[in-house]
């Protein structure tokens, strides 16, 4: 499927679509992008990454990613979806050239949190997350970890701050003097790392965080490719529903933004 | 005894190590710590989910590739050690206190001569060497094996997480010893288990205590740098 362009939007829309209900136990993806000069886009997935029981393997999806020089890059891979008993690994690599600018966040749920009796909370088997950065060739940034569930209340409490979603989001060029400001309902902290990538982190409600996130990595795009001040790609569109993973949500008591 | 592995995991140690909170002062304003038992489960779970899978693997794949006398592995690992460490104050807190040990094994008989050609390599980061990389450096220097010097490691860490929280909390002394005592069964088994892990799987995910971190640099009075 090409990509969607609107031509009120300075950026493209790009859907990678999953035909199957998520990832199964032995699944393997493998997602090759290169961002050419001049690129803005925002590449992404339909839907949350559902990750299914592992029978006897596990799942995995890999990310390798270039971005050139004048070239901007959104890459939401949409949250992470962990059922339980699964097993997966997540490896992402991207090789930045000196002045490309790349986005990437990362959400993860406990599961599927929102069923009664039903729901699933951190009783995925094992998440290794293996995300490195390197710009001209030099790693600047990693996100490395393996998390071993199911985990009890005070393993989930130590690692989301009693929460339901916590979320990374790498900013690969410098932060606007200021940011959209968070929901109440999200704790967001932003690190500023010695080789002038940023990064950030949230723990709080999973919708307040994924719009949250969303929303900062789509302003600060905006601010890099349009304006300091302009909106955030795509959000304020007219060409796009309001129905996507990474909508401003309407109606959610969780999320009361003020700079959406 | 290994006096050696005893001096550099010394708390009296000049290397600024009690200046620092490592989040935890973030904890107490949260009232997430606040006696003696919760003191324990905060420091257990900072070894086992943050320290140990990061820092403590760093310290052992540095001390291995001393004893095997690859050196220049050390640029890489600190490299690692930098792109990994997201909080700034705790970033520069690793820096400084890697910095000021290897000065004080500068200065030392047993380990000067085989540190200097080592220390004057560039640390491919800063221009800095992380606390993680230089204490497996000093501690291969030591005469000490992976899971010894890891093992001392992750117990100075402690003791110093510990010492913080004697301060801050309060904790009574006499209950920060016994803290420690408690602790040390799960020291020796993270100290078995990260030994055994490679230098490229390093890494801790714990956002919540990232977020912690980053809100004890916004404590109103504070008392430590990290």
């Amino acid at each position: 499927m090409p990509p969607f362009g609107f031509d009120t939007e300075p950026a493209a829309l790009l859907y990678l679509i999953n035909l199957t209900a998520g990832l199964m136990d032995g699944d393997a993806h493998l997602l090759e992008v290169t961002a050419r000069a001049g690129t803005r886009a925002v590449v992404t997935g339909q839907s949350a990454t559902r990750v299914h029981p592992a029978l006897a393997s596990y799942a995995t999806q890999q990310w390798a990613v270039d971005v050139e020089d004048d070239a901007c890059l959104v890459v939401l891979p949409g949250p992470t979806i962990p059922f339980r008993d699964c097993r997966y690994y997540q490896r992402s690599r991207a090789e930045l050239a000196p002045s490309a600018r790349l986005i990437w966040g990362d959400i993860w749920l406990p599961g599927r949190y929102d069923r009664g009796e039903l729901s699933e909370r951190f009783r995925f088997e094992r998440i290794v997350q293996d995300f490195e950065v390197r710009r001209a060739g030099r790693l600047v940034y990693r996100d490395r970890f393996r998390w071993d569930g199911p985990w009890a209340a005070e393993a989930a409490d130590w690692h989301f701050g009693g929460h339901l979603a916590a979320a990374g989001l790498f900013v690969g060029g410098p932060l606007p003097e200021s940011l959209p400001e968070a929901a109440p309902s999200v704790r967001r902290s932003v690190f500023r790392l010695d080789t002038g990538e940023n990064c950030l982190r949230w723990c709080g409600h999973p919708t307040a965080v994924t719009a949250d996130l969303v929303l900062t990595a789509l302003r600060i795009a905006a601010h890099w490719t349009v304006a300091a001040q302009a909106p955030p790609w795509l959000l304020a569109s007219g060409g796009l529903a309001p129905n996507h993973w990474f909508s401003a949500p309407v109606g959610c008591p969780e999320v009361t933004q003020t700079g959406s | 005894m290994n006096l050696r592995l005893l001096q550099i995991s010394d708390s009296a140690l000049p290397i600024s190590g009690y200046t620092h909170s490592w989040g935890l002062e973030a904890a107490i304003a949260k009232g997430l710590v606040h006696d003696p038992a919760s003191l324990e489960r905060w420091t257990r779970n900072w070894l086992q989910t943050s320290l140990g899978p990061l820092e403590g693997v760093l310290v052992a794949s540095s001390c291995r590739a001393v004893l095997a006398e690859r050196p220049g592995d050390l640029a890489a690992l600190n490299r690692t050690a930098e792109a990994s460490i997201v909080p700034p104050s705790t970033r520069r807190a690793s820096r400084e206190m890697g910095e000021q040990l290897l000065a004080l094994g500068a200065t030392w008989a047993w380990s000067s001569a085989a540190l200097a050609p080592v220390t004057s390599e560039s640390s491919d980061s800063t221009g800095e060497w992380h606390h993680s990389v230089a204490f497996g450096l000093l501690g291969a220097l030591a005469g000490g094996d992976p899971v010894e010097v890891l093992t001392a490691y992750l117990h100075q860490a402690a003791l110093g997480m510990i010492g913080a929280g004697v301060r801050a909390v309060p904790v009574g002394h006499t209950h920060g010893q016994q803290v420690l005592a408690y602790l040390h069964e799960d020291i020796r088994a993270s100290a078995e288990e990260f030994c055994g892990r490679e230098p490229e799987t390093a890494g801790a995910g714990c956002p919540f205590y990232e977020v912690l971190c980053d809100e004890q640099t916004q404590l109103y009075a504070r008392m430590f740098r990290s």
